[in-house]
């Protein structure tokens, strides 16, 4: 299974003069870009939590070395927590990745990694709505695409 | 300076993929639903972005906004055609080691490797792993207002600007 995506995140651009399509410059254009991304398993999930609750994601059955890639809107404060390892597959890394925003422009939360132990959402105020996308991607010479 | 942002995280569905998994749609629809294109007028011109390249074992340290002061939030965001490490030290939530995954290649494909996140920031530094190939890292930093004030973002008590 395939998604094509545009998961770029927030693309943004600069100028100093207000211009007719800002993301045809040439800023934005360096940031925009269309990929495919191979995905063996997806879920998504939607969570109210309030201030130091969490939430622990579990990736089915699949191992620490997959490619983990997930996707985080946030309107309220909540972080990634991650536990993975290192490039020599030994040294224990750790990781908070936050998110903060409002109704108006939440916040966006993405990673693309691999060697995660585990994982966890957890908030920092209050009422914090999380909405979660979680995959399991690879890359094209995958077999188990086939 | 003005910055024209557009938050589009769009989940482009492949064709055949709506019949077989319904459920697919329900995120995707509303993380698109992001509010398509704001306008901040930054006044104080605070950003920091660049297109890097980097071999294995290189290691770079990537320059703050100007004026930035890490009791405020930015937003950061790092696109990598090869695996990198990322280590990020944040005044409240402590410093994080975070390791990019991508691909590039006829054989494994061009993924690119995303890391976007809003928080407090007192450094940032990008790596590349020595058993990886180069990396080509772009990266965009900029300040965010307090968002709690709808009508009026500011920072502090320095406003930035309306939202249009």
């Amino acid at each position: 299974m395939n998604y094509f995506t545009s998961f770029i995140g927030a693309i943004f651009s600069a100028w100093s003069d207000p211009v007719t399509d800002p993301m045809s410059s040439h800023d934005a254009q360096q940031l925009i870009a269309s990929s495919k991304l191979n995905v063996l398993y997806h879920r998504q999930e939607q969570m109210e939590l309030d201030s130091s609750e969490s939430r622990v994601i579990s990736r089915a059955n699949y191992t620490s070395s997959e490619w983990t890639y997930m996707v985080m809107r946030v309107v309220g404060k909540a972080y990634f927590e991650i536990t993975a390892l290192d490039t020599d597959d030994v040294t224990v890394i750790t990781s908070k990745i936050p998110a903060y925003g409002t109704e108006k422009m939440p916040g966006i939360a993405i990673i693309s990694s691999y060697n995660i132990t585990a994982i966890s959402v957890v908030s920092q105020q209050d009422n914090t709505l999380v909405e979660l996308y979680a995959a399991i991607s690879c890359a094209d010479d995958d077999t188990r695409l086939n | 300076m003005t910055v024209h942002l557009r938050r589009q995280i769009a989940i482009r569905t492949a064709k055949g993929i709506l019949d077989g998994l319904p459920d697919a749609t329900v995120f995707p629809y509303r993380l698109t639903d992001v509010l398509p294109k704001f306008v901040l007028n930054l006044s104080n011109g605070s950003y920091s972005a660049n297109t890097i390249e980097m071999n294995a074992t290189d290691s770079y340290v990537v320059p703050l906004p100007v004026n930035y002061d890490s009791a405020n939030r930015i937003s950061c965001f790092f696109r990598t055609t090869s695996p990198i490490k990322v280590v990020i030290v944040d005044p409240e939530l402590g410093t994080s080691t975070h390791l990019i995954k991508a691909t590039n290649g006829t054989t494994k494909g061009d993924h690119y490797g995303i890391l976007m996140w809003q928080g407090r920031v007192t450094s940032i530094t990008v790596s590349v792993p020595a058993a990886f190939a180069d990396a080509e890292i772009d990266y965009f930093l900029f300040n965010i207002p307090d968002l709690t004030l709808d009508a009026s973002w500011q920072i502090g008590n320095q406003a930035l600007g309306v939202v249009s």
